[in-house]
């Protein structure tokens, strides 16, 4: 699995005299085989990270994947699964033609898509479903059903943006149990989006944390919370305080 | 980006929504898998295409000999000699386009038999795998279909009008070819064997449970039959032909889910419990059956 090094990269949007900078001077390096967390709030650039890696916007400098420039690897050489916050199967598919898709289109052979297709089902619980309809099933067994197709053909690097923002917090929780040790077994590189503070700290073995577009603070959950990093407290306080709370103690200070 | 609105069940999938009985499975696959009936639809309308033109070339020759007719350039017999021989030439050109249907016969009835065992459809590679393995036994049976087929629009169309022999002749390809044809077709798709095997097993199976497959039948070759003859000579012949496409499309690939149902049903029954333990209520949950395997554990 590769390193991921991003070397003064600016991310924009718009060309020209409509460019808008959104991440700049952005030098960061995201571990391979670990589950690298982006954290901040809404409108820091954590999205704009992820595309910037499979193209879908625009960037000045320098992206690798180890030593290679991302610019000399084709988009699907890239081996990049990405998981959006929507939950898009194919509805018209069954869970099965769902989950073998990336195989199907990749040309694998008949007995290894049967294989590979069902051996991902087991382990995410959901090969009972196999040949029902999303529609039929519950959200979990659909945001399984999701990573099922997204890690099925062993990708090297699995971008999550949000994946689990609509769903409720016990089935987030579960969720988040389910990536992590998935990640661990198949060592897939993760670079997962979130503004939730629970969500980076539990899944994290690699914390960014983003502010206007800057990574402000880095490191394992454990040396961040235990330097008590003030963006981090930031981040925990916007979770878990209200913004009445923080505002009567800004007034008391 | 406007957010797409997610459909779910309220409650998680579970084993015991699976279907317990093939009834419940040919509605399951309908409610599924509808794009690979759908699928199948199109690959049969694909192969079926030389037949309907050749229809719609012999409806043409016809409408010219009937003008013929009116204009008093030919005679009611040589009127009626022209039609019949313009029905034969057309019946000997579908027989010659026979190893072309055992094409999507023998690679759709593979796809229908994993769908109906409860596995995984893919539906290219199933298609050639039953293709490949099943291609041969499909055509011969196509071809002693075809033949018989031949006969009966001979004599039908010599007979024309001599009730006595058109409807025996009728009925006993109703009853006996097309049901026979079909149970030798799904039969050679469940299991190996040879040719004879396959005609006396299929004899065996049929004649007990006759009415079943003569209902399929019916069903199936219904449509076919009663556009084809209930619109020939239509003012519109290309309405006849978009007619008979739309019935290929949508309504023989499930006369086909339906006769896959009904003989794996009876396969189970008479067959498999007997002969092959492991494939009896394939593709099936039932809950007694799975409880009676643990006590047995």
């Amino acid at each position: 699995m590769p390193n991921v090094t991003f070397k003064n990269v600016t991310i924009f949007y718009g060309k020209r005299r409509n460019r808008q900078d959104v991440v700049e001077d952005l030098n960061v390096s995201f571990k391979s085989g670990k589950t690298n967390v982006l954290l901040g709030a809404s409108g820091s650039g954590k999205t704009t990270i992820l595309k910037s890696l499979v193209e879908m916007v625009d960037y000045d400098g320098d992206i690798f994947f180890d030593d290679v420039d991302i610019k000399n690897i084709v988009i699907n050489k890239r081996n990049i699964s990405y998981s959006s916050q929507n939950i898009n199967l194919y509805p018209h598919m069954t869970i099965f033609e769902n989950i073998a898709f990336p195989l199907k289109i990749r040309k694998y052979p008949r007995d290894e898509i049967l294989k590979r297709t069902r051996a991902m089902a087991e382990k995410l619980g959901i090969a009972v479903c196999l040949n029902q309809r999303g529609r039929y099933l519950s959200i979990g067994q659909q945001q399984r059903a999701m990573i099922a197709r997204e890690l099925v053909y062993d990708p090297k690097i699995l971008l999550m943006d949000e994946p689990f923002s609509s769903l409720d917090p016990t089935l987030r929780k579960e969720m988040c149990k389910l990536v992590k040790s998935l990640q661990k077994e198949l060592g897939v590189t993760v670079i997962y989006v979130t503004h939730s503070y629970d969500e980076a700290i539990n899944l994290a073995d690699e914390l960014f944390i983003l502010e206007e577009g800057k990574v402000v603070a880095s490191g394992t959950p454990k040396k961040l919370i235990a330097d008590n990093n003030e963006y981090l407290e930031m981040m925990y306080k916007s979770e878990y305080i209200s913004a009445g709370e923080i505002h009567e103690k800004e007034k008391d200070d | 980006m406007r957010k797409r609105k997610t459909i779910s069940s309220p409650k998680d999938f579970t084993v015991a929504e699976l279907p317990q009985t093939r009834k419940d499975q040919f509605f399951n696959i309908f409610k599924n898998q509808y794009m690979t009936l759908l699928k199948s639809g199109f690959i049969l309308l694909l192969f079926f295409l030389p037949i309907l033109v050749l229809d719609i070339f012999r409806n043409l020759f016809d409408a010219g000999f009937y003008s013929q007719f009116v204009d008093g350039a030919l005679t009611e017999n040589e009127y009626n000699f022209s039609i019949f021989v313009d029905f034969m030439i057309q019946s000997g050109a579908e027989f010659l386009l026979l190893p072309l249907l055992a094409v999507p016969l023998s690679g759709l009835n593979n796809v229908f038999k994993t769908m109906v065992e409860g596995d995984c459809v893919l539906f290219g590679p199933d298609f050639k795998e039953g293709v490949k393995g099943s291609y041969k036994i499909t055509l011969v049976i196509l071809l002693v279909f075809g033949i018989f087929f031949l006969l009966l629009r001979f004599l039908v169309n010599y007979f024309i009008g001599v009730y006595f022999i058109v409807i025996p002749v009728y009925s006993f390809f109703i009853l006996f070819i097309i049901p026979l044809t079909i149970i030798c077709l799904l039969f050679s798709t469940y299991y190996q064997g040879n040719y004879f095997n396959v005609l006396s097993n299929s004899t065996k199976l049929y004649s007990p449970y006759w009415w079943k497959y003569l209902l399929a039948s019916v069903l199936l070759f219904g449509f076919v039959f009663g556009v084809n003859f209930g619109f020939d000579g239509n003012m519109l012949p290309y309405f006849k032909t978009i007619l008979l496409g739309a019935v290929i499309i949508f309504v023989l690939p499930i006369g086909m889910l339906l006769l896959h149902s009904i003989s794996i049903s009876l396969f189970d029954k008479y067959i498999n419990g007997e002969f092959y333990p492991d494939n009896q209520y394939k593709g099936l949950y039932n809950p007694k059956i799975q409880k009676k395997e643990k006590d047995i554990k």
